[in-house]
C-alpha cells in the first residue's frame, strides 16, 4: 500500500494530506513542532463588519480534516534529520523529544516546511525592537487571534499598554532589499497589513492610519487594493520608502521623502507596525542536499527533476512567498499529481 | 438518445490545452445548462435550431475586453505598435486606475523589448506601482539596468494634455512627453458575461465579473458544482495566477470525472404534487442545483449538484421539499437551557477550537441544533420553538460575505428580521431571538460571548 | 397573476374574535403560494405565531391549518369541509377570489380574510412583483408596442404623457416609472412610433368594473 511522507504539518502539507487520504491514500504527516498548524496557527481573523478575505477560516477545516481522518498518522515533535532512497523507496531518519525514529518504504516524499517570518531571522535585530511602540505584523495577528471584540461588541484590545492614536505600517521589511538578503517581494504583507488597518479603522474610526508602500500590491483573491481605496477608507498612504526613523519620546518620527513637494518630510505616529515578509526555511539547505533539490538564489527551493521522476514534491512557502488561498489551491494540485500517478501505475 | 456522445469539458469561451476530451462552445451560441456535474447538457444555437451537447465539466474561460484608455495610444498587449524614429517610447500602465500584475509583466516586457530592439531609443515607463508575478522582479531589475526611465505618478496627478502628450510634474521634475504611447487597457469584463450568468443561473458576481468575491469559492469554483471560472469570467486580478489556477480546475476536473458523491446522505425530494413550479427553490438556490423535472412537470433537486444548505427546503411556500431529515432537532439535556442555531462552518469550528484552547466546551449547558447552514432556519419553527420552549433562541451564523452558500447568512437575516417585527406588532416575545454572526476564528469572542449571554440569562 | 401580500400580523389578530376557541387557517396553493404570501408554509407559520400569541395571553384556541391547490373552485373545496366545520373561524389567506368563494360555499361560517390581494402582476424579480394589467376587459395592447397605458401609466392616459415625468420616472411616485416613457421606448425600438399618433378615442369603459359586476360564459363549455 503506497505510503507518501509529508514533511511539514502546516497549510500546505495539511492540505496535501488531506487531499491524499480522502484519495485513499495513507500518509505519515511529520510536524517538528508539538501540534500542526504551521505559522498561520494563531493569525487572527481580520473581519470588520464583512469578511476581509484573509482565508484564515479555509485553514481550520482543513488541520480538522487531519486530526479526524485515521488515514494521516501525524507525527507531532518528530523532526526529520536525514534521509535516503533506496529501491525507490525513502526512508526518513526523525529526532524526537527522547531518540531518533526511523520510517521506512514511503513511496514519495512531499516538503511543506514553509518559511520563516523576519522576525525569526537571526540577522541582528536592531536594538530599537526593543521599544514597546513598535511591533510586528505578526505580533498583531497574534493579538486577533485573541479578539474578543466582534461578538461582545467591544473595542479591539490591542494587548498594549498604552493606546495609540494613530498607527503607521511599513511594507516590504525584510523584502525587495538587498542588504536584507531578500531582493524578491514577499507579496502577501500589503494584503495583511491593509486587512489589519481596516480592523483598526473599523474598531477605531478617529485612529489616524498610514501605510508606507514601495509598490503596493495586488491582496489575494478579488481584493483589489488600490490608492482609491485607501482614499476612501480614510487610511493614509505614502508610495515612498521610508528613510530613518527617530524614536522621540512622545511619537515615534519616520523621516521620508514627500516626492510631491520634492522635500523631506516627517510622519509621526503612537503605534509603528513592520510587515514581515516571506524567509526561507532553516532547512532548505538540508533538503536541498538530502533530495536533490535547486536552492533558488533567494534561498527558496526549486525542483530539478519534475517530481513525477523524481518521488519529491514541494508545496507552500518552500518554494517560495504566497498567500493561504494560493497555497491551498497549489498543494492540492501536488497531491494530485501524486494521485494521478498512483492511477496509472494501477492501471 | 443512444449512442450520444459526452464530452468530459466543454469550454465556453477560449480553450485551453488539455488531454480532455473537450468542445469548445462560444458564449453566444449557448442558450441553456440542464443537468449537474458529470452530466450536463448544453443547448446551443445551431442556425436557430437547438443543438444539444453532453458534458460532465465546464470551464468558463471568457477573453476579457480590453477598454483602450486612451484614444491615440496603442495598446500595451499589441505587437503592431508606432516606433517613431525621432520620439520616444512611453508606456503608461495604472492609468486612470491601478491595473494587475499581469499587466506589470507585459509591460516589463514590452519595455525590453523595444530597448533590445532600439537600444539608443528613450524609454519612459509610467506607473504607480509595480506589482510582482512569477519572476517580473528579475524583469524589473533588467529594465531598471538598461535604462528605461521609471517615473511614479500619484492618483490624479498624471495629465494627458493632448492626444500624445502626457505632463509629468513631481519634485522637480516637470516634464511634457511626446512620443509613441503605449497604453495598457483597462480590462473589463466579456460581452457576454450577464447572459452566462443567466444561463447558469449564478448570483451577481464581484464588479460585473460571474465570480462571487467569496473565500469558499476560490480559486475557479462558480458555486455550482462542475462549473469552473477562469480568466475574464473572474475579477481582474484573475491573471496573476492564471497557470496554477488552470492547474488546480484541471485537477478538480479529473477527481470530479474519476467520480463525485453526494454532500450528504439525505435525499431532499420534490412532491410532485405540490409543487407549482413558482421557480422559488431555482432563485435561491445558490448552487444550481435545482431544476424542472421535464417528465414529472414539477422541480427537482439534483442530488450531486447539491450543497446540502437547505435553503430550498426552508422558503418552498407549498413545502413540496422534502428530506428524511429532522434536520431542526434540538440536542441538549435540559429543556430550560437556551437554544442555541448554530452554523457548522462558522460557531461549531469557533467552538471546538475554543474547547481545544480552553478545555471548556462552550456550547455546554445550552440546547443545540446544529444546521449546515443557517438558511435551514425557518419562520413557522422558530414560533414553534417559542411555544414550547421557555427560553431564548440565539442564532449564530457566518460574517457578512463569508457564507459558504452564498447567500444563507442574508436570507437568515431576512427571515429574523421579519420574525422579530411580527413579535413586536403582537407585543409578544421580542427580545427571546437573537442573531449574531461571526467567523470560524473568533473562538475567545465566542466562548466570553456566549459564558456572559447565559449570565445575563440568568437574571 | 393574482398577487397578494399577508395582511399585517396585527391586523389579523385583531379581525379574530375575542372568544375565539378553535382556527382554521385555510392556504391556497396557486396564485398566493407563487407570490410567497398565502401558501402553506406561511398558513403554518401563522399558525405557529398566533399559536404562540394565545399561549402568552394564557388563552387556548385550537388551531388547524389546511392548504388546498386552488379556493377559487368547487372541487378543491371537499378537503375543506369537515376542518370548516370542526372550527369556529376560517381565516382564509387565499386572495379576494378565494375568501369569497369559501364564503360561499360555507353561508353559515365566519370567513376572514388574512392577505391583502394586490394586483395582477408579473414576478420581476425574486420577491418583488409589478403590476401589469387592470383587467379592463379589452386588451389595446396591440397600440401601444405591448405597453398597457391603463395598467402602466398612473393616470391610464390614453394619447400620451402627462408631460409631468422626469428621466422617465412618474411624478406621481418617484418609484414608478413613467409608462407612456416605456411606451415611447418600446415603440420605437419596434419601428412603430408612427402608431401613437393615431388619435385613440375614449374607452369603452364598461367591459371595466365601471360597467358592473362582470361575469362571462364561454358558450363551447356552459350549459344552461
Amino acid at each position: 500500500m503506497t505510503r507518501i511522507g509529508v514533511i511539514g504539518g502546516g497549510i500546505a502539507g495539511s492540505s496535501v494530506a488531506v487531499e491524499l487520504a480522502d484519495a485513499g491514500i495513507e500518509v505519515l504527516l511529520f510536524e517538528k513542532s508539538g501540534e500542526i498548524g504551521g505559522q498561520i496557527k494563531e493569525f487572527g481573523c481580520k473581519a470588520t463588519d464583512i469578511c476581509t478575505r484573509c482565508n484564515l477560516c479555509l485553514v481550520d477545516s482543513v488541520f480538522n480534516q487531519v486530526r479526524r481522518d485515521k488515514s494521516i498518522k501525524t507525527k507531532n515533535n518528530h523532526k526529520v534529520i536525514d534521509a535516503y532512497k533506496e529501491d525507490g523507496l525513502f526512508t526518513l531518519y526523525c529526532d524526537t523529544d527522547k531518540r531518533e525514529e526511523i520510517y521506512t518504504n514511503i513511496d514519495k516524499i512531499v516538503l511543506a516546511t514553509g518559511y520563516r517570518r523576519w522576525s525569526e531571522l537571526e540577522t541582528g535585530t536592531p536594538e530599537i525592537f526593543d521599544d514597546k511602540r513598535i511591533i510586528w505584523s505578526g505580533e498583531f495577528e497574534e493579538m486577533l487571534f485573541k479578539r474578543e471584540d466582534h461578538l461582545q461588541k467591544k473595542d479591539l484590545d490591542l494587548d498594549l499598554d498604552f493606546e495609540p492614536e494613530s498607527a503607521l505600517f511599513i511594507q516590504c521589511n525584510g523584502s525587495r532589499s538587498p542588504q536584507e538578503k531578500a531582493a524578491y517581494c514577499s507579496r502577501v504583507c500589503c494584503g495583511y497589513n491593509y486587512r489589519i488597518a481596516r480592523v483598526l479603522r473599523e474598531s477605531f474610526p478617529e485612529m489616524e492610519l498610514g501605510i508606507f508602500f514601495i509598490d503596493i500590491q495586488e491582496a489575494g483573491f478579488l481584493t483589489d487594493l488600490s490608492f482609491q481605496r485607501l482614499n476612501d477608507e480614510g487610511i493614509d498612504y505614502y508610495n515612498c520608502k521610508p528613510l530613518r526613523i527617530n524614536k522621540a519620546a512622545g511619537k515615534i518620527e519616520i523621516a521620508y521623502e514627500d516626492q510631491q513637494e520634492g522635500k523631506m518630510a516627517i510622519a509621526k505616529t503612537d503605534l509603528l507596525v513592520l510587515s514581515e515578509g516571506i524567509h526561507p526555511g532553516l532547512e532548505n539547505e538540508l533538503w536541498s542536499k538530502l533530495f536533490n533539490l535547486q536552492l533558488t538564489d533567494d534561498g527558496f527551493l526549486e525542483e530539478i527533476v519534475p517530481g513525477s521522476e523524481s518521488d519529491v514534491y514541494l508545496a507552500g512557502t518552500i518554494s517560495g512567498p504566497g498567500d493561504i488561498a494560493t497555497t491551498i489551491s497549489k498543494s492540492k494540485a501536488v497531491a494530485n499529481q501524486i494521485i494521478y500517478q498512483e492511477k496509472e501505475v494501477v492501471v | 438518445m443512444a449512442g450520444k456522445r459526452k464530452f468530459e469539458l466543454a469550454w465556453i469561451g477560449d480553450k485551453e490545452e488539455t488531454d480532455f476530451e473537450s468542445i469548445q462552445i462560444s458564449a453566444e451560441d449557448l442558450v441553456a445548462c440542464q443537468g449537474e456535474i458529470g452530466d450536463f447538457k448544453l443547448i446551443c444555437n445551431k442556425e436557430n435550431q437547438p443543438e444539444e451537447i453532453n458534458v460532465a465539466n465546464i470551464i468558463i474561460n471568457l477573453p476579457y475586453q480590453e477598454e483602450p484608455v486612451l484614444e491615440k495610444a496603442d495598446s500595451l498587449f499589441s505587437d503592431d505598435y508606432d516606433i517613431n524614429e525621432d520620439k520616444p517610447v512611453i508606456i503608461l500602465q495604472d492609468y486612470p486606475e491601478l491595473s494587475a500584475a499581469v499587466i506589470s509583466q507585459a509591460g516589463l516586457e514590452k519595455a525590453l523589448e523595444i530597448k533590445d530592439n532600439y537600444p539608443d531609443k528613450e524609454v519612459y515607463y509610467l506607473y504607480q506601482a509595480m506589482r510582482f508575478i512569477e519572476d517580473n522582479d528579475r524583469l524589473y531589475e533588467r529594465a531598471r539596468e538598461s535604462e528605461i526611465i521609471f517615473l511614479k505618478f500619484d492618483l490624479g496627478q498624471l495629465k494627458i494634455i493632448e492626444e500624445e502628450i502626457i505632463h509629468y510634474n513631481r519634485e522637480d521634475i516637470d516634464l511634457k512627453l511626446n512620443g509613441n504611447i503605449l497604453a495598457a487597457p483597462e480590462l473589463k469584463p466579456a460581452k457576454e458575461t450577464e447572459r452566462i450568468a443567466r444561463i447558469f443561473n449564478l448570483a451577481d458576481g464581484y464588479k460585473e465579473y460571474l465570480q462571487l468575491d467569496n473565500i469558499y469559492l476560490q480559486p475557479t469554483l462558480s458555486g455550482k458544482r462542475g462549473v469552473y471560472l477562469l480568466k475574464g469570467s473572474r475579477g481582474p486580478t484573475a491573471l496573476t495566477y492564471f497557470e496554477e489556477e488552470l492547474d488546480f480546475t484541471l485537477n478538480e476536473v479529473s477527481k470530479n470525472l474519476a467520480g463525485v458523491t453526494e454532500i450528504d446522505k439525505y435525499d431532499r425530494e420534490v412532491d410532485d404534487q405540490k409543487c407549482i413550479l413558482c421557480y422559488t427553490c431555482y432563485r435561491v438556490c445558490p448552487h444550481g442545483a435545482i431544476q424542472r423535472d421535464d417528465e414529472l412537470n414539477s422541480m427537482k433537486v439534483m442530488d450531486l449538484a447539491c450543497q446540502g444548505c437547505n435553503l430550498c427546503l426552508s422558503r418552498c411556500p407549498t413545502n413540496a421539499i422534502q428530506i428524511e431529515d429532522d434536520y431542526l432537532k434540538i440536542e441538549g439535556e435540559n429543556e430550560q437551557d437556551p437554544i442555541l442555531i448554530i452554523c457548522e462552518n462558522s460557531a461549531e469550528i469557533a467552538a471546538e477550537k475554543y474547547n481545544s484552547m480552553v478545555g471548556k466546551d462552550p456550547l455546554e449547558s445550552y440546547q443545540k441544533i446544529e444546521v449546515p447552514c443557517v438558511s435551514t432556519v425557518e419562520r413557522g419553527q422558530i414560533f414553534e420553538i417559542l411555544s414550547k420552549y421557555s427560553s431564548d433562541i440565539m442564532i449564530l451564523g457566518c460574517v457578512s460575505e463569508a457564507c459558504k452558500h452564498l447567500t444563507g447568512h442574508d436570507r437568515c437575516q431576512q427571515v429574523v428580521e421579519r420574525i422579530k417585527e411580527d413579535l413586536e406588532k403582537l407585543e409578544i416575545e421580542q427580545d427571546r431571538v437573537h442573531y449574531e454572526r461571526l467567523s470560524p476564528r473568533m473562538a475567545a469572542d465566542l466562548g466570553a460571548f456566549l459564558a456572559d449571554w447565559k449570565e445575563a440569562l440568568k437574571q | 397573476m393574482i398577487v397578494g401580500k399577508l395582511k399585517d400580523i396585527k391586523e389579523i389578530k385583531d379581525s379574530l374574535p375575542d372568544d375565539i376557541d378553535s382556527l382554521l387557517i385555510a392556504g391556497c396553493g396557486s396564485c398566493v403560494s407563487v407570490s410567497l404570501a398565502g401558501g402553506e408554509r406561511e398558513a403554518d407559520s401563522l399558525k405557529e405565531l398566533l399559536n404562540l400569541y394565545y399561549q402568552s395571553k394564557g388563552k387556548s384556541v385550537s388551531i388547524e391549518t389546511e392548504t388546498i391547490k386552488r379556493q377559487c373552485d368547487d372541487e378543491f373545496l371537499d378537503e375543506l369541509e369537515l376542518p370548516v366545520a370542526r372550527n369556529q373561524v376560517v381565516l382564509s389567506i387565499a386572495c379576494g377570489v378565494g375568501v369569497q368563494h369559501l364564503a360561499i360555499n360555507n353561508p353559515g361560517k365566519i370567513i376572514l380574510p388574512g392577505l391583502d390581494t394586490t394586483f395582477y402582476g408579473r414576478t420581476s424579480d425574486i420577491g418583488k412583483w409589478e403590476e401589469m394589467c387592470h383587467g379592463c376587459g379589452k386588451c389595446i395592447l396591440d397600440q401601444f408596442a405591448g405597453v398597457c397605458p391603463v395598467a402602466r401609466c398612473s393616470k391610464s392616459l390614453l394619447n400620451g404623457p402627462c408631460g409631468g415625468s422626469q428621466d422617465g420616472i412618474c411624478e406621481v411616485d418617484d418609484s414608478i416609472d413613467c409608462g407612456w416613457q416605456t411606451i415611447y421606448d418600446r415603440a420605437e425600438e419596434l419601428g412603430q412610433l408612427e402608431n401613437l399618433l393615431d388619435f385613440e378615442s375614449p374607452k369603452d369603459w364598461s367591459t371595466y368594473k365601471d360597467g358592473g359586476v362582470r361575469s362571462h360564459k364561454n358558450p363551447e363549455f356552459f350549459q344552461e
